[in-house]
């Protein structure tokens, strides 16, 4: 299929490579043109604006950083709403405010056309290894026509609901990440101040019943010299996410203490100047509180 | 300076603007006002206020511009949306705003009204509708000396003290300050009464024993009977309080500083705030324990 791609950061790089791979024609676009090169010499093709790859395209993505990149690309002058044709559909796979994504899908239904949220979970990592979820909403048969499509990006797509929902549950999910992982850098603060050595605590953590996925690839970043080893979400990344769902909370009237607390941490994170690593290094902020040598 | 030859206008005539309004028509200043909901403005009209039909129109009419409504997004509009002060301002005057808003949003005031030639103050304050009723508001003031040297006259007739605490937005962040301590202190006696009252001991007990110890402090003389009585008649609505909240834990965000009581704070406004069916004080976090 004939399929637009817009955004072309560390996951756009991750993804349009299984999208070749699967046989489809990848017209690509990024702000910064350069992004693409890699792209290019696998074969995507390029366009110079949203919309150009829109009019090109049986179905459109996009996974940009926050609701004001999506409104801009998506409703801007050379945006995929003006050039998107009428049996296409369209798909936003960043992680914004739900709100924010119903009211640029109302845009694109004003005009007949097709938008679904399409949020994806996994970091560059998981999705090489094809094992990146999916959660769509929005039009059930549109999503029907592109399941195909999406599977080559990754084995687990869920459909959601009305469109908002997918990505109102992804920024629930990506909280729960963060404070289950600050959570494993508290428990092992304890654990090591008591005595334990830290990688006997790792260990163990990850042979128990709290192993999970998420600890499982983020864990060993926190033994010894080891956190500048992989970056799969630096602070200030997943912060961003963490905004999302207080301010969701907020809006709805729902308490989330623990993410609350979560997103404290962090703060104390870049407090201490390390935002620029994965969020891991919360574990940083606990070592110092608790006067551990390192 | 003989307060009949200067020239104020208010913008914003909610539970603090009208007494804040009603002082300075009291001590001769000429007064032009405007709100957004034309009804509030009648107690001042008829004590000889005049009626503008635009936050512009009372900025051109002033000598000394104060505002207070909100927040960031009122002051924004009745600044830069259509007809807005901004452009009514005139060279050489004086502009306070004592909503409560964002340092950083006071700065961009500040920029704005330098380009026009307009001496700007951001002075928030604190004392509740009962201190602005009373005359005894004390002003948090960001700015240079010798604007605050010139609007002295006009903040000592609503308040009792003005604290000049540093440049532009210096205001802001002390307010801010301040009231994530108000919401925690109300918050805190809240948990306490929760405690206390699931333990079989009334309520009246441990105030009692806390306003005789160190524990007492001046918010809690006036809140806890609200406290007690599971009454909370706005005097600093809920809503307001949990904006604030929002607006530290935003600065507290941007300068990288973890403020976990606060952020455990706001979420039980949070609750409260989205479970209420009427505006309340901010006092009526006691009832995130009622259920």
């Amino acid at each position: 299929m004939k399929i637009g791609f817009l955004g072309l950061g560390d996951m756009g790089q991750a993804i349009v490579p299984r999208l070749i791979a699967a046989g489809h024609t990848i017209t690509g676009w990024n702000r910064t043109k350069e992004k693409a090169a890699p792209l290019l010499e696998l074969g995507m093709l390029w366009a110079d604006t949203p919309r150009e790859v829109a009019r090109q395209s049986e179905i459109v993505f996009s996974i940009v950083t926050d609701t004001a990149a999506v409104r801009s690309l998506a409703l801007g002058e050379n945006g995929i709403l003006a050039g998107l044709r009428k049996d296409a559909v369209y798909l936003d796979m960043s992680t914004i405010d739900p709100d924010g994504s119903r009211a640029i899908a109302a845009e694109f239904a004003k005009a007949g056309l097709v938008m679904l949220d399409a949020p994806i979970s996994g970091t560059t990592l998981t999705l090489g290894q094809g094992k990146a979820s999916l959660m769509v909403a929005g039009d059930k048969a549109a999503f029907e026509r592109v399941l195909p499509i999406l599977l080559a990006i990754g084995p687990r797509v869920t459909y959601i609901g009305a469109q908002g929902l997918a990505v109102q549950l992804k920024v629930a999910i990506n909280m729960t990440l963060v404070i289950e992982v600050i959570g494993f850098c508290e428990g092992v603060a304890l654990a090591e101040k008591g005595g334990v050595p830290r990688e006997v605590a790792v260990d163990a953590m990850l042979k128990s019943v709290v192993a999970s996925p998420v600890l499982n690839y983020r864990a060993p970043l926190i033994l010894e010299g080891h956190l500048s080893d992989a970056t799969y979400g630096n602070v200030n990344l997943q912060q961003k996410d963490m905004l999302l769902a207080l301010d969701l909370g907020r809006k709805m009237g729902v308490p989330v203490p623990l993410g609350a607390a979560a997103n404290e941490m962090l703060n104390a994170c870049r407090g201490l100047g390390l935002a620029h690593h994965d969020f891991v290094a919360v574990y940083e902020v606990y070592r110092r509180l608790g006067g551990m040598s390192k | 300076m003989n307060p009949a030859t200067k020239k104020i206008g208010l913008i914003g005539l909610g539970l603090m603007g009208r007494p804040m309004g009603m002082h300075l028509i009291k001590a001769g200043y000429p007064l032009t006002v405007w709100n957004r909901t034309a009804s509030r403005a009648e107690e001042l009209v008829a004590a000889e206020a005049k009626l503008a039909k635009s936050p512009q129109e009372v900025a051109a009419a002033s000598d000394f511009l104060l505002t207070m409504v909100s927040d960031p997004s009122a002051i924004e509009a009745v600044l830069w949306g259509p007809g807005g002060a901004m452009q009514g301002l005139k060279h050489g005057s004086i502009y306070v705003d004592s909503s409560t808003v964002s340092p950083a949003l006071a700065r961009k005031i500040a920029a704005a009204c330098a380009e026009r030639g307009v001496r700007f103050l951001d002075a928030p304050v604190t004392g509740g509708d009962w201190g602005a009723k009373k005359g005894e508001l004390i002003f948090m003031i960001g700015g240079d000396a010798e604007t605050l040297k010139e609007a002295e006259p006009v903040l000592n007739v609503m308040g009792k003290k003005l604290f000049h605490l540093g440049p532009h937005g210096a205001g802001q962040t002390i307010k801010l300050a301040m009231n994530l301590i108000l919401a925690l202190q109300v918050d805190a006696l809240a948990e306490a009464l929760a405690l206390v009252t699931r333990a079989g001991i009334q309520g009246e007990k441990l105030v009692e024993v806390m306003q005789s110890s160190m524990a007492r402090s001046g918010v809690l003389d006036v809140k806890a009977p609200n406290l007690l009585k599971g009454e909370y008649v706005p005097s600093f609505p809920l809503r307001l309080m949990h904006k604030d909240l929002g607006l530290a834990l935003d600065l507290a965000n941007q300068l990288g500083v973890a403020l976990p009581a606060t952020a455990a704070a706001r979420e039980t406004y949070n609750y409260v705030k989205g479970a209420a069916k009427e505006d309340l004080d901010y006092s009526a976090v006691m009832q995130f324990w009622k259920k």
